[in-house]
């Protein structure tokens, strides 16, 4: 047993440990009634937009798509790096 | 690939694919959809007309959709900025929701396509 191998073991119980802790105290009718989602419903109109959808992803949450932009950013510049061509 | 039947379906169902990504952009904000999914639709138009046409006419464009990937990422930086000089929440109540679905549909579609052209025309190095 080197060192990888604990670090490993660590890593899989602590995932598993978020999972356990994170599932056990969401219960489903909570998700569905919590004051999160009737302060997007409610506040839909200050956006501008009619999708619910789209004015979570670019007004009340923009920061997850700013991030997602720049993951896919990432990925484009790994793939330039790696896939690149000699010429 | 490059075969008469597999060019014209592609001329024939190129223009509805792509008025179809520019639906989808434009009505983000009324009805589903949205700037990365329309963005996606119109990489997806690119691909196959790159994969009927090969790579020697759309090799030019390049440059400009690397540009364009960038600048996109740029520019969403910046106006998300706007409202955090106002001292409020980033992009908050803007009411621009159209525009950032344009600018994010620009560069998903700059950015897929850039991908799929550089995975496949990638040659292994011979060792």
């Amino acid at each position: 047993m080197n060192l990888l191998t604990y670090l490993l073991a660590a890593g899989i119980l602590t995932v598993f440990g978020f999972i356990f802790f994170s599932t056990k105290h969401l219960s489903y009718p909570m998700v569905l009634t919590s004051e999160m989602s009737l302060f997007y419903l409610e506040h839909l109109s200050q956006t501008g937009a009619i999708n619910a959808v789209s004015a979570i992803l670019l007004d009340f949450r923009a920061y997850d798509t700013l991030g997602e932009i720049l993951v896919l950013f990432a990925t484009i510049s790994g793939v330039m790096l790696i896939a690149r061509r000699e010429e | 690939m490059t075969s008469t039947i597999v060019r014209t379906t592609t001329r024939v169902m190129l223009p509805f694919i792509i008025v179809f990504g520019i639906y989808v952009i434009a009505y983000g904000h009324i009805s589903p959809g949205g700037g990365f999914q329309g963005g996606m639709i119109l990489a997806g138009a690119a691909i196959l007309l790159i994969l009927s046409y090969g790579f020697d006419k759309p090799a030019r464009f390049m440059s400009h959709l690397q540009s364009l990937e960038s600048g996109g990422v740029l520019l969403f930086i910046f106006i998300g900025s706007i409202t955090l000089l106002l001292w409020l929440p980033y992009l908050a109540d803007l009411g621009i929701i159209p525009i950032l679905n344009i600018i994010v549909a620009v560069k998903v579609f700059a950015g897929v396509t850039l991908i799929y052209v550089f995975i496949a025309r990638w040659e292994l190095p011979h060792d």
